[in-house]
């Protein structure tokens, strides 16, 4: 590939390359933007300009290449508007001493409370399930800066969770 | 003799900051057995470890379901667009 695509076979790659990737897109873009509205503009967004720019992408790791239009869409369109972050999610349990629900409920409102590149790389790797290599195209950062990021961001909610003695949950596997 | 063993074990620092990149994966083969090793014999990182699982496995729990209508909007738009139907003033070809 690498040739100008027309017609037929520019739509083609799109279906191939672009289609199967929209779900994990949403996910990455409802992290990015914590909005569910924001998100799906952003993935609109995202989608157009991967359309018109995929006569010039080689087919090899599309993942790759849609993360990095979804990072350049984003980082755009910051610039115009600011982007409300979303509460955290009112956690509607109820009232529950059940130990697993507490630690659940500690570990969502530290998450919450985590500084925003802190939030967004944990979310990343552990709600979307990005590598530490997407995460850093998404981002447009160095994966060492990833790891760095998720580290403290981790070690925050350890913290918190644990100051919150909260016990945990026995392995049971 | 003992610098070879510790070369060969890790220090609780080390795989300190080892350890998200090990949870993940992310670690190649050589350095997770490593990892792995000192894992089986030090308490202090075994806990770390297991809070660290349960709080990686509590973040999944609570990933949100993706929006079904949202999904459903936006691939039919990518199909849209496989099909070369792309919105009015959106047709202009990139750079």
């Amino acid at each position: 590939m690498g040739q100008p695509l027309e017609g037929r076979t520019r739509q083609e790659a799109f279906a191939r390359c672009v289609l199967p990737e929209v779900e994990l897109l949403l996910r990455v873009g409802r992290s990015l933007t914590r909005h569910p509205a924001d998100a799906e503009d952003l993935l609109q967004h995202t989608l157009l300009r991967a359309y018109r720019a995929v006569d010039r992408f080689d087919g090899r790791h599309p993942r790759a290449w849609l993360l990095t239009i979804l990072h350049d869409t984003h980082a755009e369109r910051r610039q115009r508007s600011h982007t409300a972050r979303a509460a955290a999610t009112a956690n509607e349990e109820p009232e529950s001493v059940v130990v697993q629900e507490a630690f659940d409920a500690a570990v969502e409102e530290a998450l919450g409370a985590l500084p925003g590149k802190f939030r967004t790389v944990v979310e990343l790797v552990d709600l979307d399930g990005l590598s530490y290599q997407e995460v850093a195209v998404t981002l447009g950062v160095p994966v060492g800066t990833v790891t760095r990021r998720l580290h403290r961001g981790r070690g925050r909610i350890r913290a918190a969770v644990e100051a919150a003695g909260i016990p945990q949950q026995k392995e049971d596997r | 003799m003992m610098l070879h063993r510790r070369r060969e074990e890790l220090r609780c620092k080390e795989v300190g900051r080892l350890l998200q990149s090990y949870l993940d994966g992310e670690l190649d083969e050589l350095w997770a057995r490593r990892v792995a090793r000192h894992l089986e014999d030090c308490r202090r990182c075994g806990m770390a470890v297991h809070t660290y699982t349960e709080i990686k496995r509590s973040l999944r729990h609570s990933a949100d379901a993706l929006p079904e209508d949202t999904l459903h909007r936006l691939r039919a738009f990518g199909r849209q667009l496989a099909e070369g139907r792309v919105p009015p003033g959106e047709e202009e070809a990139g750079a």
